[in-house]
């Protein structure tokens, strides 16, 4: 029995190697490309050539935020309003007291990023926070009394979520909010758009204070950086952030392998400066990314759906479906699958005659309209079920 | 390897089969004489793809071959319990509209009667279905009409306006069984006045038909869809997220959890899982607060969870259920599937010592509900655990991303 578990898995193992080999094989067009196993790079002298440090600071800025916003999920904690607004741009930049020192750095900030400074953009998410801070300060300790009409605490078991009169939940709005209009928009127009990628590649831009990277390589360090802190994804990294929602649906999708082998195999094409091959990645962490948002909506769409009767996680859940699909507003328009006008469709089947997500207003028939159009967009037809 | 299973699962059998059974475990030991040569032949046949199938498995516990054979398990509960049991739910709902229409045409004492006696075979009905909420019952949202307690001021406000969606999310609290147990038995004080505030009020005798046209259109919905969605359900085998097996045994934890021990146990007597101090009583919470028919809902709620564990149909055929697939799996050497059992079967008995509306049974004797809802944490808590790593699958209901 022993032995003949063994044999099978070193069939198993040859087929995959097999595998593996054919895979790289398919790639490696150019032969001097060679694409590590973990996101490490150094240049010809051994120094590390990466860094994505200001993108992991702001990852942990909005951990921070999300973990300070959640403490009003217990009723009768008021949040401050300056406190809120203050993380958001993190002092105007100047670095914010209410961080720790792994999120404060100097510069760094998630107001100014938010949709490449669109100040439209910030202002709603500016409003949110200031609502978030209002509603919390009408809670009190121990009375779960939201319900359709009535901002407040929404309880079921063991659960709590502060939610505004028509179930949207701040904390979800603005976190995974922000996760589209910040993150997902640097990656997909930021970082890998044209702008940040015409640059020089030819010259480190200060190895005297340890910039050994070329002006290209940073940037693309950049886009990984919005994407994960870890440097292994996803042997980590799949706790927090696009990251963790990969790993969601890398079971239906295979999303954490093809991301990541992008981003590694850009970066080396980097290396040997063969922009061809790293346009090719481009495009798949643009379309694979936009594969996450969309997949991680209707997995949402889904359990509300399964939920619909519980208005605590009902709201909830809408709220993030909410979020993850308007991220889809972000998806670069060189590659996107789901137009900006086809997310606005979609996302009406959860509003409500004024124009506002109404998470009680809603019929599974509308739930199940959007996820299906969503799932038609996208071309998940046939896995939507199983989101 | 696979003959020595099946004549496991031959020897279990013998032994829960008592000799009044003779006639039918005949018929199951000629089944298994059949099936013990197709597994033969088919482990020859298909002995490459189970090389494949083990490499794939090898995350699963030492030496254990999980490759479990599912059919007559999907047969059984596919269609003695879930179609049967939908088709069923579909006559009592049908049942409950026409006696809401008589009752709107004359309203008078005899059809008030005549709508309560429906009303409550329709809501028996559907504590036998109510945990399949997975597929049709999941994309209907059929588990809406029974979300308690009622939001009286809600269904009030609803049939001065006559302003309502029913299907809308933020209608749950004001529709389903328990709105009609509020308006039945609890809108004025005694049957004539009951009787006489429909008669005075022509929006309240078309709130009450919206109610129960309301769960006919969904018992329908889900009744149709199963008489397609069943060789779905029969052929999607396996142990993976999206299998018939997981689905059920998703559906059905998170229903013993959220709906029986918390809904209909834990929260009106004051019970939580999260601490052993009792807030309770909490009566006006209990499940059909309004009539005095709590306790016998809980009761067919427990009663159908049992028999899907045993395989057992209302028509009585007792088939394969969770309960034999532990047999089979010979999970724990045997003692898993039996302990379950009996842990479900003292919370029958502690059920039956109970002569009184639970609501009543909360105030008097809260201490033999806590004892039930102890027992119904361990329910919980040993199919999460156990079962489901014996059955190789699973727990995926909980939004566990923490968030």
């Amino acid at each position: 029995m022993r032995i003949f578990k063994y044999t099978t898995q070193i069939i198993a193992i040859t087929l995959l190697s097999v595998n593996f080999y054919s895979c790289q094989d398919d790639d490696e067009t150019d032969p001097d490309l060679n694409v590590p196993s973990t996101y490490s790079f150094t240049d010809s002298e051994g120094n590390s050539t990466v860094d994505f440090s200001g993108q992991t600071a702001r990852l942990n800025q909005l951990a921070e935020i999300v973990t300070y916003m959640k403490t009003a999920n217990t009723p009768g904690v008021e949040l401050s309003e300056s406190q809120l607004l203050e993380m958001y741009s993190n002092n105007n930049g100047e670095g914010s007291s209410f961080f720790s020192d792994d999120a404060n750095a100097a510069g760094k900030q998630l107001r100014d990023k938010t949709a490449g400074g669109n100040a439209a953009y910030q202002e709603k998410f500016e409003n949110l926070f200031s609502d978030l801070a209002e509603v919390s300060a009408l809670t009190i300790a121990d009375e779960y009394d939201a319900s359709n009409g009535t901002a407040g605490v929404i309880q079921s078991g063991e659960k709590a979520y502060l939610v505004n009169a028509k179930g949207g939940e701040y904390a979800q709005l603005i976190e995974k909010g922000l996760m589209g209009a910040v993150f997902y928009d640097q990656i997909q127009n930021g970082y890998l758009g044209d702008e940040k990628m015409n640059v020089d590649n030819s010259e480190p831009v200060d190895p005297a204070n340890g910039k050994y990277y070329t002006t290209m390589e940073h940037h693309w360090d950049e886009a990984y950086g919005y994407f994960t802190s870890a440097t292994d994804f996803p042997t980590n990294g799949t706790d927090r952030f696009w990251g963790k929602y990969s790993h969601t649906v890398d079971e239906a999708l295979g999303t954490d392998e093809k991301i990541m082998d992008a981003y590694l195999t850009g970066r080396a094409a980097i290396a040997i400066n063969d922009l061809n091959i790293r346009d090719e990645q481009i495009v798949i962490i643009r379309t694979e990314l936009e594969k996450v948002a969309a997949a991680v909506g209707i997995h949402y769409l889904n359990g509300a759906i399964s939920n619909f009767a519980d208005d605590a996680v009902r709201s909830h859940e809408l709220s993030e479906a909410a979020a993850f699909i308007e991220a889809l507003y972000f998806t670069s328009s060189e590659t996107a699958v789901i137009s900006g006008a086809e997310v606005e469709e979609i996302l009406e089947f959860l509003k409500d005659g004024d124009g506002d997500y109404n998470f009680y207003e809603v019929t599974v028939g509308d739930l199940t309209s959007a996820r299906d159009m969503l799932a038609g967009y996208i071309g998940m037809d046939d896995i939507k079920s199983e989101l | 390897m696979k003959v020595e299973r099946s004549s496991s699962f031959s020897f279990q059998l013998k032994k829960r089969y008592h000799l009044d059974y003779l006639a039918s475990k005949f018929a199951v030991y000629f089944k298994i004489v059949n099936m013990k040569h197709l597994i033969f032949c088919l482990s020859i046949i298909s002995s490459f793809s189970v090389l494949l199938y083990s490499c794939q498995n090898n995350g699963s516990s030492e030496g254990d071959d999980t490759t479990l054979d599912q059919t007559e398990f999907l047969e059984n509960i596919g269609e003695n319990l879930i179609v049967d049991g939908y088709e069923d739910f579909l006559s009592q709902a049908s049942d409950l509209n026409t006696s809401a229409l008589a009752f709107e045409e004359s309203p008078n004492i005899s059809n008030l009667d005549q709508l309560r006696a429906s009303w409550l075979s329709a809501y028996l009905s559907w504590q036998r279905v109510a945990f399949y909420n997975f597929g049709p019952a999941e994309s209907n949202a059929i588990l809406s009409i029974n979300y308690y307690p009622t939001d009286t001021s809600l269904i009030h406000s609803n049939i001065s306006s006559g302003s309502y969606d029913l299907n809308t999310a933020g209608a749950t609290f004001s529709k389903g069984f328990p709105a009609l147990d509020y308006l039945l038995y609890g809108y004025a004080s005694s049957d004539q006045e009951i009787v006489d505030k429909f008669i005075n009020n022509e929006n309240a005798l078309t709130y009450l038909t919206d109610l129960t046209a309301n769960i006919l259109s969904l018992a329908d919905g889900v009744s149709n869809n199963w008489s397609s969605y069943v060789e779905t359900f029969k052929n999607n085998k396996g142990t993976s997220s999206g299998s018939s097996l997981s689905l059920l045994v998703n559906a059905w934890s998170q229903y013993m959890e959220v709906h029986v021990r918390n809904a209909k146990i834990g929260t009106p007597n004051g019970n939580s899982v999260v601490s052993s101090e009792r807030l309770g009583p909490f009566p006006e919470k209990a499940e059909a607060f309004y009539s005095p028919y709590s306790l016998e809902l809980l009761k067919e709620a427990h009663s159908a969870i049992t028999n899907f564990y045993m395989g057992r149909s209302d028509n009585g055929t007792d088939g394969v259920g969770i309960y034999d697939l532990l047999v089979e799996l010979n999970a724990q050497e045997g003692t898993l599937a039996g302990d379950y059992k009996d842990l479900l079967d003292e919370v029958t008995s502690q059920l039956n010592a109970i002569n009184v509306p639970l609501e009543q049974a909360i105030e008097e004797q809260g201490e033999d509900v806590t004892a039930i809802f102890d027992n119904y944490k361990a329910i919980v808590a040993l199919l999460k655990v156990d079962i489901v790593s014996s059955l190789s699958i699973s727990i995926t209901y909980a939004d566990n991303d923490g968030d």
